[in-house]
């Protein structure tokens, strides 16, 4: 594995941390308001779900570790 | 009309998995690991459909019916993080390593790194030991969602008995090629079938809207995590998932995949797939509140299925129940394969068990543990209690206390056998003294036992590792 691939993933193991304490949504705890007609309690962590098909796809996207031809890590 | 429904639904699968026999060639890769040729998009369906049990289609929806909507917090957007990740830094160096040596089991992996043949042996024991259970949930599920949904026209042990064979007959015949299409289209059937139902029992109700309402007026607490999923529930729950490293049919399913490239799909996709699982789910469970606001205890895991016998009866109703089917038959048959590989290559192979043994020997010898553990299985499920089922977390916990000896295997070069053993003794021993106390969390805390049981497991890991030689083979996996 090239050092910059290497370098890659070892940051967003640590965005996949960041991500870890914004699932905890304290601030939603107790509130009871609604966003887009569901409890925003829910709404929170359905978004936070579809967001992170995006994180994922960066992750893919730049700090994939296998050269796509041979399978071997680049 | 349900029952002609369920039955026509199983004659699909079974369709589906003989179909794919037709490409099966008789050798121990092919009918294990499908030749290492799934694509992208099976790969998603399969290693989805194996995961989500039918805990995430009626499980889910009787606990959102008692807990409201942290359910979804605590244990899907959790599975949304933390199994992607899994696959990415762990699952594709599985498969390279998988492919690169030829391994088609765990043990046969944790044997080769760690020069460990007593190991294998212990892991294998304590594998198998906790995937039963969690294979004896699964059937005894079937059977008992079977007896409900035709209102006791067909039995318990019928329902148990007709899914056991049907999953027999096309896991048998086509081996990992046939489970992995089978899962697919199962996968799509549950994901499908729950978004349906949840829009059409929703409108009977009067709509979204009007279900908050009546959940605001009447039962306010469950639009709110509240006092129930406490903060440190939430972040401590999180480690549930890390078992999906460690089980031994998502391992199988990783080494299916045609390339490395293949995981990108599944990687980026599988919040997707939580997401459209679970929120009809959760919903469907609170919706349940306002039709049978008193359900006590278990009665409360039945919610969904009641749900659909009021709202959606006769077609709908047939068709849902088919997804629950598909939800419960897409995990048994991939547990069932990967216990019959683990005998066949662990122990019989292995062992050279009857002499040296060929590829064609391996498919039958895979065909017999099959077999077996289905009989096995379903016998056990005419006598095991009902409370059997709380020992799904349990399945996990286990599981998730033995991922730090994967991790270390694959990153730490000073890793040993006897980090090893002692993270396995210390699960082992740490696992008992939960399960015994009867809780799932730490005393009187929130924080959940699996924490406990994942850190002492990395300690021993550790320390074992630095006061023992590491093995001489590192080149070989570094």
């Amino acid at each position: 594995m090239t050092q910059p691939t290497r370098r890659r993933g070892v940051w967003f193991l640590l965005a996949l941390g960041v991500l870890f304490v914004l699932r905890i949504d304290v601030w939603n705890q107790h509130n009871t308001a609604r966003l887009l007609g569901l409890p925003i309690g829910l709404t929170y962590h359905i978004l936070f779900s579809l967001g992170l098909i995006a994180f994922f796809y960066l992750m893919v996207r730049f700090a994939w570790p296998y050269d796509d031809h041979s399978g071997d890590e680049s | 009309m349900t029952i002609a429904l369920l039955i026509g639904y199983l004659f699909v699968v079974l369709a589906i998995g003989l179909w794919s026999r037709r490409r099966l060639s008789n050798t121990g890769e092919d009918f294990f690991v499908a030749g290492r040729t799934i694509g992208p998009f099976v790969l998603l369906m399969s290693l989805f459909g194996t995961h989500m049990t039918a805990f995430a289609l009626l499980g889910a929806s009787g606990e959102a019916y008692r807990e409201g909507i942290g359910v979804f917090g605590l244990m899907a957007s959790s599975s949304a993080l933390v199994v992607p990740a899994l696959f990415f830094y762990v699952g594709t160096k599985v498969w390279h390593i998988g492919k690169s040596h030829g391994y088609l089991t765990q043990i046969q992996y944790f044997r080769d790194r760690f020069q460990a043949d007593h190991l294998g042996l212990v892991l294998f024991l304590v594998l198998v030991g906790l995937l039963l259970p969690y294979l004896l949930i699964g059937v005894m599920g079937a059977g008992l969602t079977f007896e409900q949904i035709t209102n006791g026209q067909i039995p318990y042990w019928v329902g148990s008995l007709t899914v056991c064979a049907v999953i027999f007959v096309y896991v048998t015949s086509s081996g990992m090629r046939g489970t992995a299409m089978v899962n697919t289209f199962q996968t799509l059937v549950f994901m499908t079938l729950g978004g349906l139902a949840t829009v059409v029992i929703m409108s009977k109700l009067g709509g979204l809207g009007a279900v908050m309402d009546h959940l605001q007026t009447h039962q306010s607490h469950l639009l709110v995590r509240g006092e129930h999923i406490s903060p440190a529930l939430l972040v401590t729950y999180s480690a549930i998932p890390l078992s999906a490293g460690m089980f031994p049919h998502l391992f199988n399913h990783w080494l299916t995949a045609r390339s490395a490239a293949t995981f990108k799909g599944p990687i980026i996709f599988y919040p997707l797939c939580i997401a459209l699982v679970w929120v009809p789910s959760v919903l469907l469970g609170m919706a349940g509140a306002v039709d049978f606001p008193n359900l006590q205890g278990p009665a409360a895991n039945g919610v969904l299925i009641m749900m659909v016998e009021k709202h959606a009866p006769g077609v709908l109703g047939g068709l849902l129940a088919a997804g629950v089917f598909a939800a419960i038959m897409s995990s048994l048959d991939s547990q069932t394969l990967a216990l019959g590989n683990m005998f066949t290559q662990d122990i019989v192979r292995h062992y050279r068990i009857g002499g040296e043994v060929s590829e064609a020997k391996q498919v039958w010898w895979g065909r017999l543990f099959i077999f077996l553990v289905l009989a096995l299985t379903f016998g056990i499920s005419l006598v095991a209690p009902r409370s059997i089922f709380k020992l799904g977390i349990w399945s996990f916990t286990g599981f998730a206390g033995l991922l730090p000896i994967l991790i270390a295997a694959l990153f730490w070069k000073r890793a040993t056998a006897v980090g090893a053993y002692a993270s396995v003794f210390t699960t082992a021993v740490a696992w008992l003294y939960f399960f015994s106390s009867g809780s799932k969390t730490i005393g009187t805390t929130d924080i959940m036992a699996v924490t406990a049981v994942i850190g002492l497991s990395s300690i021993t890991m550790i320390l074992g590792s630095l006061v023992s030689k590491p093995p001489g083979n590192l080149a070989k996996f570094f």
